[in-house]
């Protein structure tokens, strides 16, 4: 017993040794790893519990330079209406018997729309129905609303069967202008990214900063109740102010989509800017597209070719090859030319656009008559070197650095390749690519001083509190020309548009001065030079620019194709309205004022007029007409009331209801005879028109208040009785 | 006889250990509670071990009024109740994960393995102070009680439950040894053990598999070497001072099993390197108190059932916390007095008792 027992103290001893070494060596174990491994296990533990949700930022509106929303995005779970769609569903039974469901957009329908929306979100009803009365194409009805509310008006609106209010359950970007200078904002992806046009270039300034909720989650997705959140707001994107005004670009948009449907254009594009600032005011070109449904037009339709695309300017052109030989003494206004019909250069026959010539000229005269054989004559006198030199400091050949994406810096021959005959070219303005944007600027260039300026599409860029982050001055490139030599071709100019083939952009009371050009164009799959290019660059008023437009139209498809005909009335006619516009005041000259009387009548507005009156009227200023289609009110004259005539000129005079009408907001309208139609019949007419209809009674019209003829504002209301 | 006080020292490193287990396990239970209650009881699996503690502590203070000896009488009768529960277990449990180890009764699910530790301890000490001399025989000392001991792990693994087979085995390797058997005797015992489990890892695909992936867990962080990782990153995440009580992230779902085996990782992110260290002291306590009366125990059936009792518990702990540190392959063993489960705790809290019975009769 003794023995085992002292055996067994030692090896129960030795279990307890053996123990405690085992211990210990746990304890060193876990030392390392809870304070030397610590870092980096804890480190992994919390990349896998931490997950990070990306917030987006609110992308900046782009507004026009008055702070018009040209883009703006939507915020989520926001309620939004579109106006003209307010409604509620409802049925009649047709004329067939059968029950036909239609959107009942009446005043009371809007009153109860505004009542349900306003009792789900928490509004005053009152306000709704006054925001979804707007003649606007959006209106926000609530920006943030909550999930619940989203929930419940959703269900609300479905029962109702009410249309045009809006849910957004993601942030989108709108285009509440719709078309509106569509190919200068461009697109935005849905993740806030800038794709095309404004909103690629300025993506830096727009996208704003993420922001980020880092919590952590056990691994079923679940929060971890006593976990960390870690919440960083996105901050939002800074606004754009353009220089692009409004309402000159809807003028411009408005008169290039008729030019190009009445010339049966390819194409029409057309710039607009402020020739002493440089500040694009309007850039556009049709077709166009709804960025807001950018899928449903051709992709071509969302280029900007003002900016991206070289054409050969033509005769356009000529302006520069005169204001550089003026600038170096090669030429005097007084200057006389003969012009046979050609010139030769270099054993090639170089001809004249008119056959036969022109004859004898002054240099002033030549200008009018854009005459190749002179300015081919200019551009040797200059020497290849030294017109290159005005060329370049035009601005042709380099990009003019605008803030757009994919400007074309256009093509000029290398110096090498021009010889003689290539340099008469030039000097017509053949044989050398630019952009209409260069021309633009090389045009303000000539006319405000001789200064050539970098042209401004963003006026400013502001924070979202905002304060202005960063704004954009007029940017003087160089001095191309004296400001004597530029007041001379502003003369010179002026006269291409009273005496010259520029007349059609003759605006009676201001003066204005342009160049025409009608280029050849090369058709890829055609032989040789296949259609044209007609375009005119104007300014007005001739002797302080403060307008200049350029409009061409590519690959007319009318009879008569010269810039002079079909561009040049486009931009007379956008001066007409933009001058107005801007409140700039006509200047009458004794003398032109005599000229105009004598000659020129200013063709009365008879639109909705009875044609008896109407017919009156253009007999009383001097003017013939000519009536076509049926009816007794005048649905469409040609010209527009408002543009100057000859005296003697056929206005013609559309009868047919069905005929295409374009109202000008601006005008007054002249009530129309609503005698003995229907209530459709009534609305329909109205609404062409951009009068509103207060019925009462049923049946067919009986009487009517202000009475047909009468004068009244756009938008203003006509009172109907039915019997 | 000479009567001395119980070895206060051991109840209360018994106490603090069980305690300091109960908060533990009310914290690291919550979120397994939450999901298994959906949500109604937070407090579900903590309630539970609460009560067991409460049984468990009366168990151990019925043992320590119990004279030791009686045991010697009754254990050939718990052995035969523990072999009879080990076969009923094989044939009534549920399949948990695989695995067929708790029966049923209703208000508890009772583990036969838990109760089987016992049982081998009581008997094993009982048989070797019978045989006196012959343990140093290869017969009457290793081969007899071999076959017993074999037979009880034979059954065991097949629920099947390595673990506690392991647990089980060693034990009787120690009560042989501290009861005399000769060491070339316990060589080839040794041999035979860990020439078994290698066969046991190999041919069974899952022990082969979380043997490779203690190797280098991160080879598969997303499958056998998940729970590896997770231990660590509590642990790690703990660092030297702890996230806090009842701060613990791991225990949201990333750690399977952080109430029952991984207990010590939560508490190490909870309570730190603070933490841990302390429940290694606490078992060196434990050991130290255990082995004491082993050695002062007046009779040689004392000494052993001491040495048993002691060893069995500090066995289990060196197993279970080198398993959650990562320092020995993966083998599902519960942590004494701190991980969730009844008859671990139980059993635990009566083993002490029986200790606290020997340490007053010591010398």
């Amino acid at each position: 017993m003794d023995y085992s027992v002292t055996s067994s103290k030692k090896r129960i001893a030795v279990l307890l040794v053996g123990t405690l070494v085992l211990l210990a060596l746990l304890i060193l174990r876990v030392t390392y790893i809870q304070v030397f491994m610590a870092g980096w296990l804890k480190k992994g533990a919390e990349d896998q519990r931490f997950r990070a949700v990306s917030i987006l930022p609110r992308r900046g509106t782009i507004y026009d330079r008055q702070g018009f929303e040209l883009a703006i995005s939507i915020d989520a779970e926001s309620v939004f209406a579109i106006p003209k769609e307010i409604g509620i569903e409802d049925t009649v039974i047709n004329n067939r018997g059968r029950k036909v469901s239609y959107i009942n957009k009446g005043k009371s329908q809007k009153a109860k729309v505004a009542q349900i929306v306003g009792g789900v979100l928490g509004l005053d009803p009152a306000k709704i129905e006054q925001a979804i009365s707007k003649q606007a194409s959006f209106v926000w009805i609530k920006r943030r609303a909550t999930l619940e509310e989203i929930e419940l008006l959703r269900k609300v609106l479905k029962e109702e069967k009410i249309h045009g209010i809006e849910i957004s359950q993601s942030p989108r970007r709108f285009y509440p202008q719709n078309t509106l200078a569509a190919q200068l904002l461009g697109i935005a992806g849905i993740d806030n990214q800038g794709l095309e046009g404004l909103e690629k270039h300025l993506d830096s300034y727009l996208r704003g900063i993420p922001g980020s909720d880092r919590a952590e989650f056990d691994t079923l997705g679940h929060h971890i109740p006593q976990g960390e959140r870690r919440y960083q707001p996105p901050v939002a994107g800074d606004s754009v102010y353009l220089t692009i005004d409004r309402n000159i670009q809807f003028i411009v948009e408005r008169e290039l989509e008729k030019a190009v449907n009445d010339t049966k254009s390819k194409r029409g594009m057309s710039i607009v800017v402020n020739p002493q600032t440089g500040e694009i005011l309007a850039m556009a070109s049709y077709p166009t597209f709804d960025p807001n449904k950018f899928n449903e037009y051709p992709a071509a339709n969302r280029r900007n070719p003002l900016v991206s695309d070289m054409y050969e300017p033509g005769s356009t052109f000529k302006v520069f090859t005169a204001a550089a030989a003026l600038e170096e003494g090669k030429v005097s206004p007084e200057s006389t030319f003969f012009d046979p019909g050609f010139i030769v250069v270099d054993d090639r026959r170089l001809k004249c656009w008119k056959a036969g010539g022109h004859g004898s000229q002054n240099f002033v005269e030549a200008l009018e008559n854009s005459c190749n054989p002179v300015f081919a004559t200019l551009a040797m006198r200059l020497t290849k070197e030294r017109f290159y030199d005005y060329i370049k400091a035009f601005g042709f050949g380099t990009p003019t650095g605008v803030d757009f994406p994919g400007e074309s810096p256009g093509m000029l021959k290398h110096l090498n390749q021009v010889k003689n005959v290539e340099l008469a070219n030039i000097g017509f303005g053949q044989g050398i690519s630019v952009t209409p944007l260069q021309m633009v600027m090389g045009v303000s260039a000539i006319a405000n001083g001789g200064y050539l300026l970098k042209p401004q599409l963003v006026k400013e860029i502001r924070g979202e509190d905002g304060k202005v982050k960063m704004s954009f001055k007029r940017q003087v490139v160089r001095q191309v020309i004296s400001s004597k030599t530029s007041a001379l071709m502003r003369q010179m100019m002026e006269s291409v548009v009273t005496n010259g083939s520029g007349n059609k952009a003759y605006l009676p009371g201001f003066r204005v001065a342009g160049k025409t050009g009608t280029a050849q164009k090369v058709v890829a799959g055609k032989r040789g030079y296949s259609e044209l290019i007609a375009s005119f660059v104007g300014f007005a008023p001739a002797d302080n620019p403060q307008l200049l437009a350029m409009v061409i139209l590519d690959e007319p498809g009318s009879n008569i194709k010269y810039g002079g005909v079909i561009s040049a009335p486009v931009v007379g006619n956008i001066f007409r309205d933009a001058l107005r516009y801007l409140g700039v005041k006509p200047q009458l000259e004794p003398d032109t004022v005599a000229k105009i009387e004598e000659e020129t009548v200013t063709v009365p507005q008879v639109l909705n007029q009875r044609v008896v009156e109407a017919t009156q009227q253009l007999k009383r200023v001097g003017l013939d007409y000519r009536i076509i289609g049926e009816g007794n009110v005048v649905f469409e004259q040609v010209p527009k009331g408002g543009t100057s005539a000859q005296r003697g000129t056929k206005v013609l005079l559309y009868l047919n209801p069905e005929a295409k009408y374009t109202n000008h907001r601006t005008d007054k309208v002249v009530v129309p005879d609503l005698q003995g139609l229907s209530s459709a019949q009534c609305e329909s007419i109205l609404g062409q028109l951009g009068l509103r209809m207060q019925g009462s009674g049923s049946g067919v019209v009986v009487n009517q208040s202000p009475e047909s003829g009468k004068l009244i504002d756009y938008g203003g209301t006509v009172t109907v009785t039915f019997r | 006889m000479k009567r001395n006080p119980p070895d206060l020292f051991l109840l209360l490193v018994t106490l603090t250990l069980l305690t300091l287990g109960l908060i533990i396990v009310f914290s690291a239970s919550a979120p397994e509670s939450l999901r298994i209650t959906k949500g109604a009881n937070v407090f579900h699996y903590g309630l539970r071990q609460l009560f067991f503690a409460a049984i468990g502590v009366v168990f151990m203070f019925i043992a320590a009024k119990f004279p030791y000896n009686n045991w010697r009488r009754l254990s050939p009768l718990i052995l035969l109740t523990s072999v009879a529960f080990l076969i009923i277990v094989l044939f009534v449990s549920e399949d948990i994960k695989g695995s067929h180890r708790w029966i049923n009764l209703g208000f508890f699910n009772f583990q036969p393995s838990e109760y089987a530790k016992l049982a081998i301890i009581l008997i094993l000490a009982h048989y070797i102070t019978e045989i006196k001399k012959g343990i140093t025989t290869l017969m009457v000392g290793v081969i007899i009680p071999f076959i017993f001991v074999g037979f009880i792990c034979l059954l065991i693994l097949l629920e099947p439950d390595l673990g506690t087979a392991m647990v089980i085995f060693a034990t009787f390797m120690i009560l042989i040894f501290a009861g005399g058997a000769r060491l070339s005797h316990l060589a080839f015992l040794t041999l035979f053990g860990v020439t078994a489990a290698m066969v046991l890892v190999i041919i069974e695909p899952y022990r082969f598999k979380r043997l490779i992936a203690f190797l280098d867990p991160w080879k598969d962080p997303r499958g056998d070497g998940w729970q590896i990782i997770q231990s660590l990153y509590a642990l790690g995440s703990g660092g030297p001072l702890g996230m806090g009580l009842g701060m613990s992230r791991q225990k949201f779902n990333y750690l399977p099993e952080a109430h029952t085996d991984y207990i010590f990782s939560i508490l190490g992110e909870e309570l730190g390197l603070l933490g841990t260290v302390t429940v290694i002291m606490l078992f060196f306590l434990l050991a130290w108190r255990g082995y004491k009366i082993a050695i002062s125990a007046k009779d040689t059936y004392g000494k052993l059932l001491a040495t048993g009792l002691t060893s069995y518990l500090i066995f289990q702990a060196l197993l279970n916390i080198g398993v959650v540190t990562s320092s020995i392959p993966v083998t599902g063993i519960t942590l004494p007095f701190l991980s969730y489960g009844g008859s671990s705790l139980m059993v635990s809290l009566l083993s002490v008792g029986i200790l606290l019975n020997i340490s007053k009769s010591c010398e």
